[in-house]
């Protein structure tokens, strides 16, 4: 196993409506990660992308503190070898699969 | 556009998130997406393959191909988690050798029963059935064929079975294997309620203080519900579990009261709850007066065994089990006041202590209790008293349809209540509990089928284990399984299924995804498709209705068991298969073939392909040429409507997690009988179990009688079947899943180290079990997940190549037709010591 | 190839089964989970199957996968009192224990709130979580994941432009 990981994960967040826009700006300040969607009911899904695992589970932590956060779930968890996350896509061959961590 | 490995990642992430929380995909992502056009998962809820807790689970397909799964965080059943099944469900159709085409026996080119299988085309395939069908009928009447389906079948799949059984071929032998799992149930709910299925919901879990596990390992078998029983446990300390069981397992961890009993025990230790309310006075003396009736049953029933066993010949009312008269309220409190804690300790083996605790639980009126059963109390030659036993507590206390108090019958198929029960694809029953013996209800049945007066036989047909004895017997001369491999999963394989499949006179079918045994004991071999391969509905155990769309197509020419029921309709003529009588009173059917009688009448073909929810494939609607699912289900809905048993328009189930029924006004109902949650309950009565003549619930009276066979100086212990949570039933889906088959490789026979060590055993040994009825070789655990009290030894049934059924008794509740699998005589024959 | 330990152990027995049985049941079949033309037959049973010593951690087929668990668990103690995966796993023993902490996901409560332990509902591991024998398959799986899958379709498509 590799030592070296690249974690990508989504976040849903949950904010109250008005504060929405708050958490968003919150957010988008934060190391390793991006606001990629939002609506008008206070939904908002983050990405993390980071080497070290900890940071999605720090980042959810310091959600739950935040005012106006209602909740803060992982969505999604993937793990790539970051010597070869840059490349290509569709020269993926049969054997590249995402190492997993656990979900 | 390319796309980098972490880009696509990243697209995914957010794409996931976003159909999780129902937001529309952002116009960056969704860029990445369609530009890399190949790259985008498709994501659609269908409700889980396995048990009856019914969780939703949402299925990725890339193409043509499942290549993801994961809990639904949308459903209310299961709120994003699976247990290991669930979560390995994206390889359950993979297996390599998924049947593709349809096997048939010949020699020399024409069929042969003791030929060997060669691939034919559908169309020889239907039309030999189709010859079969007839000339079995017309030379031995509709008697003489019969179907086994099941609680896995989809609700269209198994109401169009029953109508292409009961009104095409005017035949009641059609039974779903849910006989063998919730037959006890069924029946027991309509004695005491007049109504089958729950008066709860899995709701309760939330709102109760105890848990009460009555042969029931949730654990292992409905691992989820167990999650949200755990949750309560942990969450809040005052909560209690209590497990009664013949042996321990995984579900006692987390008991405050365990209890390990003797086999059948249950009786004496329900009887004594009873009379411990009421020697301690905490009888809910409104409830009971206003809303509770009290009966005797009748006793001495016999064991469901073919009718020349000497313990048939012995029982005073083997042929009409199920009777009772009135009793008062006083003459049962005499009858359970033989029922002594003593006396319950000392049969059961259970301290009294803990006896104590347990009725105190159903006693105390400060604590909201649900009772849980699956198949040690239905699978039990007095599976239905026991199921009345339980709800005499709960209506002794007043303790019911209400949140918290719910006595809770589990069921083990996906679609048991859906498709087995509500639909009612069992031998002597019509949709929505009406029944084939009732003129009234078979009058309704054929009004809404637009049939002759006369059509639906008045016999109730062969239930489960009898089909086995009648092929032996040579009276079945063609017979269908789908969805179901009774060869592994029925009792007394070698003396009675396995022979009568063979017998010359039969004509065996099986529909499969893969080479079950049953199929591999076949005639003909017909490949299924399966979960998202087709359109679907399932039922669960709360009366949740849950749809899924095709997602995928099935391989090779394999299709569903609705495809094949009705392409065989259309292959027989009306005048082939009803007497004269019958069609000079509807001359205007006699020109017609089944299909036009049961399912282009006007009614199931009358829901264009253009209703169908666009971007989902439909292979059955597309061959037939209409909505056959929507018409099927439209047509069923009538029977229940106005009757309690409401469901919603078709559409509106494709696009939420499920309602469950009654669903008036759109509203799904929770707790049955009780006003202000179910709107059946006329204003003013609080409780009412309408269902009933006189809204009264029925509490019962029954004696305690001994098992059929108990173990003796040559079979010295008690058996017990059953299942393991890494396997669904037989194993034919899980075991072809290499991680699910690598954490349980092979059933093992589990049993006390100290009954090892006097039999000259060790973990480890091969041994022999062997019974009156047959042998099987399997491999001794003492130190397993299940852990048998002294003189029990237990072996789980998925294992194909280890068949314990070979050694099980054909003995049934005689009331239900429900076998028990849980309890015979064995003794243990060293082969190896290893 | 995957009938071949089987098959030796099965062969003697169908000599002698054809030789004892009186009725002649077991008609010729496809083999499945069990090989075929043997229903009437007692198969002799296979040694215990054994626990994986070294076992490394196995790559996931999706990521919402629950990890099969790499070591033997026999005797673990999880149940009300106490849970000897956590002692390990749990996320202050995690990094000195060398394993892999509980995914975060599991902070999370039936109504998606997050706590600050381990969600009650996720408390017997076993549930999702199973360990591995050294069973080799009894049937191949063709599933793919979705790598895989989307290889394929790529392949398709040159090859497909190609022609």
């Amino acid at each position: 196993m590799p030592n070296e990981a690249l974690h990508i994960a989504s976040l849903l967040v949950h904010a109250r409506p008005a504060q929405r826009q708050e958490v968003a700006q919150w957010l988008a300040a934060q190391p390793e990660c991006e606001v990629s969607a939002e609506d008008a009911s206070g939904k908002l899904v983050v990405v993390v992308e980071s080497l070290r695992e900890v940071r999605i589970l720090e980042l959810i932590d310091a959600l739950q503190l935040r005012p106006g956060v209602l909740g803060a779930v992982l969505v999604y968890h993937q793990v790539l070898d970051p010597a070869s996350a840059d490349e290509l896509a569709d020269s993926i061959q049969p054997q590249a699969t995402a190492e997993g961590v656990p979900t | 556009m390319k796309m980098t490995r972490r880009e696509f990642a990243k697209a995914n992430a957010v794409a996931v998130a976003a159909a999780t929380a129902g937001m529309a995909i952002p116009a960056a992502a969704s860029n990445l997406i369609t530009n890399a056009e190949l790259t985008r998962l498709n994501w659609n809820k269908a409700p889980c393959r396995f048990c009856g807790v019914g969780c939703s689970v949402m299925v990725g397909t890339q193409g043509n191909r499942i290549v993801a799964t994961h809990g639904d965080m949308h459903s209310e059943v299961n709120r994003g988690l699976n247990c290991v099944k669930g979560y390995f469900l994206s390889k359950i159709l993979y297996g390599e050798d998924r049947l593709q085409q349809p096997m048939l026996r010949k020699r020399n080119g024409v069929y042969d029963k003791r030929g060997d299988f060669e691939p034919v085309s559908w169309d020889e395939a239907l039309d030999l059935m189709a010859d079969k069908f007839k000339t079995a009928i017309r030379d031995h009447g509709p008697e003489s064929v019969a179907m086994f389906g099941s609680g896995q079948w989809t609700i269209w799949e198994g109401y169009a079975a029953s109508k292409l059984f009961k009104a095409g071929l005017r035949s009641n032998n059609i039974d779903p294997n849910a006989r063998h799992c919730m037959a006890s149930a069924v029946f027991a709910f309509m004695r005491a309620f007049g109504s089958d299925e729950p008066m709860g919901v899995y709701d309760d879990i939330e709102h109760a203080n105890a848990f009460v596990l009555w042969g029931s390992n949730m654990a292992e078998m409905h691992p989820i519900l167990w999650t949200r029983v755990t949750d309560r446990r942990l969450s809040y300390p005052d909560t209690q579990v209590a497990v009664l069981s013949t042996f321990e397992h995984r579900s006692f961890d987390l008991a405050d009261i365990p209890m390990v009993m003797k086999p059948n025990a249950d009786v004496v230790i329900l009887n004594y709850i009873a009379n411990h309310i009421i020697q301690t006075d905490r009888v809910d003396r409104d409830f009971v007066e206003n809303h509770t009736n009290f009966v005797r049953a009748v006793d001495d029933i016999g064991y469901g065994l073919r009718d020349e066993h000497p313990l048939q010949q012995a029982a005073a009312n083997a042929d009409e089990p199920n009777r009772w008269s009135e009793m008062s309220f006083d003459e049962f409190a005499d009858h359970v006041a033989d029922f002594t804690l003593e006396r319950a300790a000392r049969e059961s083996g259970v301290s009294e202590s803990r006896l104590e605790r347990l009725a105190e639980l159903y006693a105390d009126p400060d604590i909201k209790v649900m009772s849980f059963w699956t198949m040690g109390v239905n699978q039990h030659t007095r599976g239905v008293w026991v199921n009345n036993l339980i709800y005499n507590l709960h209506l002794l206390t007043g303790k019911i349809s209400e949140p918290g108090n719910s006595p809770f019958s589990l069921t083990g198929q996906p679609s048991a209540c859906g498709t087995a029960r509500e639909v009612g694809t069992f031998a002597h029953r019509l949709p929505a509990d009406r029944v084939v013996a009732n003129p009234e209800h078979r009058r309704e049945a054929e009004e809404i089928w637009k049939l002759p007066e006369g059509t639906v036989p008045e016999k109730v047909g062969f239930h489960a284990v009898e089909q086995s004895r009648k092929l032996k017997d040579g009276e079945i001369k063609v017979y269908w399984t789908q969805v179901n491999n009774n060869m592994q999963a029925g009792p007394n394989t070698q003396q009675e299924i396995l022979p009568g499949w063979r017998n010359e006179e039969a004509f065996v079918i099986v529909s499969d995804i893969y080479p079950t045994a049953s199929a591999q004991a076949a005639d003909l071999i017909l490949p299924a498709a399966s979960w998202v391969e087709k359109e679907g509905a399932f039922g669960n155990s709360e009366r949740r209705t849950q749809f899924f769309h095709q997602l995928v197509n099935a391989p090779g020419e394999a299709r569903s068991d609705l495809w094949q029921m009705v392409e065989l309709a259309k292959r027989i003529d009306v005048a082939d298969v009803w007497p004269s009588e019958l069609l000079d009173s509807a001359p205007e059917y006699r020109d017609k073939t089944l299909f036009e009688l049961l399912y282009a009448n006007g009614q199931v073909d009358s829901y264009p392909l253009s209703d169908m929810e666009e971007g989902y494939a439909n292979q059955e609607a597309e061959a037939f040429g209409f909505y056959i699912q929507k018409g099927l289900f439209e047509e069923y809905a009538r029977f229940g409507r106005g009757k309690g048993k409401d469901l919603d328009y078709f559409d509106t189930y494709h696009q939420n997690r499920g309602k469950r029924w009654p669903v008036v006004d759109g509203e799904e109902t929770l707790w049955r009988y009780r006003e202000g949650y179910d709107p059946y309950v006329e204003e003013g009565k609080g409780v009412q179990f309408y269902a009933k003549p006189d809204d009264r619930a029925l509490i019962f009276a029954v004696p305690d009688e001994p098992p059929p066979e108990i173990p003796d100086e040559e079979y010295p212990y008690w058996l017990s079947t059953g299942r393991v949570l890494e396997h669904w039933h037989t194993g034919s889906m899980t075991r072809r899943v290499p991680e699910l088959h690598r954490a349980v490789p092979a059933a093992l026979l589990y049993m006390h180290p100290e009954d090892a060590r006097e039999e000259g055993m060790r973990r480890g040994s091969e041994v022999k079990v062997v019974s009156r009825r047959g042998e099987v070789r399997l491999r001794v655990e003492t130190r397993g997940r299940v852990r048998p009290p002294r003189g029990l030894v237990y072996v789980p049934f998925f294992d194909a190549n280890r068949l314990i059924n070979n050694v099980v008794l054909d003995t049934t509740d005689p009331i239900s037709k429900q076998t028990d699998f849980k309890k015979c005589a064995v003794r243990l024959e060293l082969v190896s010591l290893a | 190839m995957k009938w071949l330990t089987m098959l030796s152990l099965s062969l003697a027995l169908v000599i002698a089964g054809l030789v004892i049985a009186e009725e002649r049941r077991d008609d010729s079949a496809p083999d499945g989970l069990r090989p075929g033309g043997t229903l009437s037959q007692s198969l002799p049973a296979p040694p215990l199957a054994g626990e994986p010593r070294d076992a490394g951690r196995e790559v996931l087929n999706y990521p919402e996968q629950p990890p099969v668990i790499p070591h033997g668990i026999r005797d673990y103690q999880v149940d009300a009192r106490a849970n000897r995966c956590l002692t390990c796993h749990s996320r202050e023993h995690a990094v000195q224990a060398g394993a892999p902490m509980v995914s975060i996901s599991h902070f999370r409560d039936r109504h998606q709130q997050v706590l600050a332990a381990v969600s009650p509902d996720r408390y017997f591991c076993t549930q999702c979580h199973v360990p591995q024998t050294d069973a080799s398959p009894i049937v191949p799986n063709t599933f793919l994941n979705v790598d895989q899958v989307l290889g394929e379709m790529l392949q398709e498509q040159r090859e497909g432009g190609g022609q």
